[in-house]
């Protein structure tokens, strides 16, 4: 089925004009931020997304801050 | 018109459907991007008429083809039933009806575990629950699954991530 819904949206692209598609999409965005506890601005949200962004971070070494000493060495 | 618009010409007509996909997601857990809506109709022929009746006042265009395309208005009854699921354009944007969900079972089965869903604007219908959510992206291939959605499914579920 699903190559079958590939293609049945993959010509529902075909046949949208872009202006309709365009306003389309606006307007669900707009919905979606009506909605009462799904804003990007709740704290909830901030604080899952945050929590994720840091667990791919971690991952990450943090640079050696350059000092000033170092920086007169290299001078 | 919008989402709020479409589910309420939807159910002024009386159809039977669960709300699945992102504006589910999206109502019961987090945003998420989507910007389409996502209907499984229970594949009755009567839900079916009902259907139709409430998509022609949507506006919504369809086709088989690009040159089979135009508004269903102007369609025969009884010409939804001949495949699992129909992308269309409305009046209020993308609209994904139903007819067979890919992970899950007989239609009145999700019906008797889903869960109420309100829109801010107060619309009240049915979606799919947590565990039906996950099924279906559980039985999508690797490459479409939303790996984000399934973390948090999961997570609501009290089952490891």
């Amino acid at each position: 089925m699903t190559s079958t819904k590939q293609a049945a949206e993959a010509l529902r692209e075909r046949m949208w004009s872009p202006q309709a598609r365009w306003r389309a999409l606006q307007d669900t965005l707009t919905w979606a931020e009506s909605q009462r506890g799904v804003s990007r601005r709740a704290v909830s949200v901030c604080l899952a997304r945050q929590a994720h962004l840091l667990a791919g971070l971690r991952t990450v070494p943090l640079r050696r801050r350059s000092t000033a000493r170092g920086r007169r060495r290299h001078a | 018109m919008n989402i709020d618009g479409m589910l309420a010409t939807l159910l002024e007509w009386r159809v039977q459907f669960l709300l699945l996909g992102g504006v589910n997601f999206m109502l019961r857990h987090q945003p998420v991007l989507t910007y389409d809506l996502d209907v499984w109709v229970r594949p009755t022929a009567a839900n079916l008429r009902r259907c139709e009746k409430a998509l022609a006042a949507l506006q919504a265009e369809w086709g088989r083809t690009e040159s089979d395309w135009r508004p269903v208005a102007g369609r025969r009854p009884g010409w939804l039933g001949g495949q699992a699921v129909y992308c269309m354009i409305c009046a209020g944007g993308a609209l994904d009806v139903f007819l067979q969900v890919r992970g899950l079972g007989a239609w009145p089965s999700s019906r008797a575990v889903s869960v109420e869903v309100k829109t801010a604007a107060g619309i009240v219908c049915r979606g799919l629950s947590d565990r039906d959510m996950l099924r279906c992206q559980e039985a999508l291939p690797d490459n479409e699954r939303k790996a984000d959605r399934i973390r948090t499914l999961r997570q609501a579920l009290g089952e490891p991530p």
